[in-house]
């Protein structure tokens, strides 16, 4: 090997190159934030026309949510593909991650805490706005520093 | 286990048919057996065979399981192989550059 000439490993590089870039399309993680957002417009559009008879169907939401998990696992359990390497890579990333993580969970918990604490009822439509929005951001989080590694992999920086 | 001498291409990976499988499994932490096989541009029959070889030399995982009832094989590089590629890769940048100067 140590005769390789410099055409076969220029071929060589070329093509671990367009590999790993079609290996690490594999990896391309779900956009959730579609889905969700999806089901949240046609939930919240829905919502505005329910009588206040009708306020049973506010049970749409949660079966929305599980039905569209529920495709979602059946669409990840049949397609083959690959696992990514989600996990943030460097101490740095790790920390943001973890630190957004916690700010999306108080902003869940807490936002609804707050809310009934200074006497204001938290109807359907504003729970279901921050759950949306805090599902966002924990996408968001998973896309901007979970894929991290697969992004700098598809710069060539790897 | 890394082969070699680290400034030159591993012996190993030295075939290109090695090499883009390898490479096609850096991306990810696992890759199913007919995703591996789609995204390197190879046959069922020489990937099986090229995964045995790396398998063997430690730098390719197999992993056995089930998708619903179907039986599946996922594909991933151990620790070792990641590093064996990335010296390699290097080791292919420096004769492309040492050529270039």
């Amino acid at each position: 090997m140590a005769g390789m000439d410099p055409e076969r490993a220029a071929r060589d590089l070329a093509e671990a190159d367009q590999r790993l870039r079609r290996g690490a399309e594999l990896t391309t993680p779900p956009r959730w934030s579609r889905l969700v957002g999806i089901v949240g417009v046609v939930v919240l559009a829905a919502r505005w026309d329910v009588p206040a008879s009708a306020q049973r169907w506010y049970a749409v939401f949660p079966l929305a949510v599980a039905a569209a998990l529920a495709v979602s696992v059946i669409f990840e359990r049949t397609r083959p593909r690959a696992r990514p390497l989600a996990l943030p890579v460097g101490w740095r990333a790790r920390v943001w991650f973890a630190v957004l993580l916690v700010v999306a969970g108080v902003a869940l918990v807490g936002g609804g805490l707050g809310l009934r604490a200074v006497g204001v009822p938290l109807p359907f439509t504003l729970s279901s706005v921050l759950t949306l929005g805090a599902v966002w951001l924990l996408n968001w989080c998973y896309e901007r520093f979970g894929g991290g590694y697969v992004q700098r992999v598809r710069r060539g920086q790897w | 286990m890394v082969s070699g001498d680290p400034a030159r291409p591993d012996p190993v990976i030295s075939t290109t048919t090695r090499l883009s499988l390898m490479a096609v499994l850096a991306g990810a932490q696992e890759v199913e057996f007919a995703a591996a096989r789609e995204a390197s541009g190879l046959s069922d029959s020489v990937v099986s065979k090229q995964a045995m070889a790396l398998e063997a030399a430690g730098y390719l995982a197999l992993r056995k399981g089930h998708v619903g009832r179907r039986p599946r094989t996922w594909l991933s590089l151990t620790p070792a192989g990641r590093e064996a590629l990335r010296r390699h890769i290097a080791a292919l940048r420096r004769i492309v550059d040492l050529a270039g100067t």
